[in-house]
């Protein structure tokens, strides 16, 4: 349970409608009994009168303090949380109606209004099911309080904001084939290096030299040869992998989409490489920076999960920072592995940059829906969508074979494809392109 | 708690009380019999499209037609008249607010239906009790002058006591703030490592 901040910005009393009503037949029923001399019709507007006498002999309908809190601290994309409010009030009031006011975004499930009554100081609550579709540092709306007397004469609207937002995760796309890197650190880890010295995988067999360790030597080999042979390993190292995301996509609010993947792609990137004991870094290249030096640990993990998130605001970047010579913030020594679609020169020139460099690089490129990019309409007058469409693709194609020359591992990722098959496309990408070199 | 709407329900009650108002206006006058049925027809567009001022105005239409009913003559069936329609107006008031009340989808809480219908029935009965009074006292003597002025008093105080609660209650942008509680669980992502916030540092929203 975690209890928001509320902001109270907004108090209001008005009379209703049910006061004029009752101030009509009160008054019009005494001038008449006193003007047409009709003492009877008296009678239609006494209960109007002793409503109206009641409510005016005690004005004050009452000042509400409310307090909200939500289930969970944060959710998952698709969860349905509960947001509680507390209302409570120094004096009683006979009916409060407390409304959620949700952004638009939010779905829900259930009533979001409750109609109760309030004893004097006793706290009572109401819960609203709010269902979370959208990935995101998402807003909770309002909380709107309408008290009214018992008659309903007098009402006072207040009106509480909530300040604090819910992170909604999203789901992360399960990757199990780690990349197999060419540049390795001194540490041990989960990547099977191409040297020979303590592990597990079985490299090669040769003669005992003086210095070798007596652990390494084959008995079968040896007893075979009559003399001592021993077995060469290769060792299990770690690498820096840096994760670069293209935040350059404007067009992430449809599930399904490009940038969506990307994000679910990075974040299983993320964890798989540091389940590994891979130092892991983020780079979140946009309209601005926003850097994850390579780290271990779940507290970097979660702390690189939040930047992710804040990719559905407007206010993600780093302040102080620019997007020149952003490659320099790679270590050398880093694999680099982009999620892009390639739809922006400024994140192709930024790959073009680390590869100059001499960076391993990998991309993988989620394919675009051409017809749900906003580009389009902006250059609409130019011809007909799909001939726009197919110079979007055509500049696409050229930023993949110039990095693809330039010794950067590309793979594109449709849209229904697992991002498995994609990992283990690349790996085959590396392999081959390995193979050709020596 | 009664969840759903109650817009149906509540112009139902109040369809059958102006049905049955109307035919017994009718029994004693054509015309206010049919004042009654217009009258009946603007409340239920009130309860139902949840229109004030269609409420209003059938409200004071229902006056109007007891008062086209009344005999005139016999001050005993005037009152019954009066009465009757009285306990339809309140009746229609609280049922329209009702409707208001849970005008959409909302839960509502059975203490609030059934402190509201006993108020209104406390009001009708006192209201009937101290007029049936009022009229006994007029009755007994003969027209008294001083019952003139009275309206116009009672209209005084009671836009004197409006205007005491507006200008009393409009308070605008009263700012209060209570602290927020840091939980240090997370549910998604597993869990989070006692030194992590579960707002992050850079929260996009508040800082902006």
């Amino acid at each position: 349970m975690r209890r928001l901040e509320l902001d109270s910005v907004h108090r209001h009393t008005t009379v209703t409608y049910l006061l004029a009503a009752h101030l009509l037949l009160a008054v019009g029923s005494l001038i008449a009994a006193a003007f047409m001399r009709q003492p009877a019709t008296l009678v239609i507007g006494s209960p109007s009168l002793v409503i109206l006498l009641t409510t005016l002999l005690d004005p004050d309908v009452g000042r509400v303090s409310a307090a909200m809190s939500v289930d969970q601290p944060r959710a998952l994309e698709g969860d349905t949380v509960t947001l509680t409010a507390t209302l409570q009030s120094p004096k009683a009031v006979a009916i409060v109606d407390a409304e959620l006011h949700p952004p638009t975004d939010l779905g829900y499930d259930g009533p979001l209004r409750s109609v109760i009554s309030l004893e004097p100081n006793q706290p009572r609550t109401v819960e609203f099911d709010i269902v979370v579709n959208e990935w995101g540092v998402v807003r909770l709306g309002h909380l709107t309080v309408e008290t009214r007397d018992r008659f309903g004469l007098l009402s006072t609207l207040q009106r509480f904001r909530v300040v604090d937002t819910l992170r909604v995760h999203i789901h992360e796309a399960p990757a199990r084939s780690l990349m197999e890197p060419n540049r390795f650190r001194r540490l041990v880890g989960s990547h099977l290096s191409a040297e020979r010295g303590g592990g597990c995988e079985i490299a090669d067999i040769r003669p005992y030299q003086p210095g070798d360790r007596l652990q390494t030597i084959n008995w079968r080999i040896s007893a075979r040869n009559d003399e001592p042979w021993v077995t060469l390993r290769h060792p299990d190292r770690s690498t820096t992998v840096v994760l670069v995301l293209d935040a350059f996509q404007v067009y992430g609010h449809q599930r399904g989409d490009a940038f969506r993947r990307s994000i679910r792609a990075t974040l299983g990137l993320a964890r798989l490489h540091l389940n590994a004991q891979d130092p892991v870094g983020l780079l979140v290249v946009g309209m601005g920076i926003r850097w994850f030096s390579p780290n271990l640990g779940p507290r970097h993990l979660h702390g690189m999960t939040d930047a992710l998130l804040d990719l559905s605001t407007t206010n993600w970047a780093d302040r102080g920072r620019h997007r020149q010579h952003v490659e320099r913030l790679v270590p050398p020594d880093a694999v680099v592995m982009a999620v892009s679609p390639l739809t922006d020169r400024r994140f192709s020139d930024v790959l073009t940059k680390l590869l100059l460099r001499g960076q391993s690089t990998n991309v993988v490129e989620p394919l675009t829906n051409w017809r749900n990019y906003r580009a389009v309409d902006q250059i609409r007058s130019l011809g007909p969508d799909a001939f726009t469409a197919r110079i979007y693709a055509l500049q696409q194609q050229l930023r993949r074979r110039t990095l693809s020359d330039m010794g950067a591992n590309v793979v594109t990722w449709e849209e229904h494809q697992p991002f498995e098959s994609v990992l283990l496309g690349l790996r085959v990408h590396q392999r081959s392109r390995r193979l050709v070199r020596s | 708690m009664t969840t759903g709407k109650l817009d149906l329900p509540a112009a139902l009650v109040v369809i059958v009380l102006g049905i049955a108002t109307s035919l017994a206006l009718v029994a004693i006058s054509v015309v206010a019999g049919l004042i009654g049925g217009v009258a009946t027809v603007f409340l239920a567009i009130g309860v139902l499209g949840g229109v004030g001022t269609s409420t209003v105005a059938g409200t004071l239409l229902m006056a109007f037609a007891a008062l086209v009913a009344a005999d005139r003559t016999s001050t005993v069936i005037d009152v019954v008249i009066y009465a009757a329609v009285a306990v339809v107006l309140v009746a229609s008031l609280t049922a329209t607010d009702l409707s208001f009340q849970a005008r959409r989808m909302s839960r509502l809480s059975s203490e609030v239906l059934a402190g509201k219908a006993i108020a209104a029935v406390m009001a009708v009965i006192g209201g009937l009790v101290v007029s049936v009074l009022v009229l006994t006292v007029v009755l007994a003597m003969s027209w008294p002058g001083w019952i003139v002025p009275f309206p116009l008093l009672v209209l005084a105080m009671a836009f004197g006591a409006l205007g005491r609660i507006l200008i009393h209650h409009r308070r605008d942008l009263h700012r209060r703030r209570t602290s927020p509680n840091r939980s240090r669980t997370l549910t998604s992502i597993g869990p989070a490592p006692s030194n992590f916030s579960t707002r992050s540092a850079h929260d996009p929203y508040r800082y902006r």
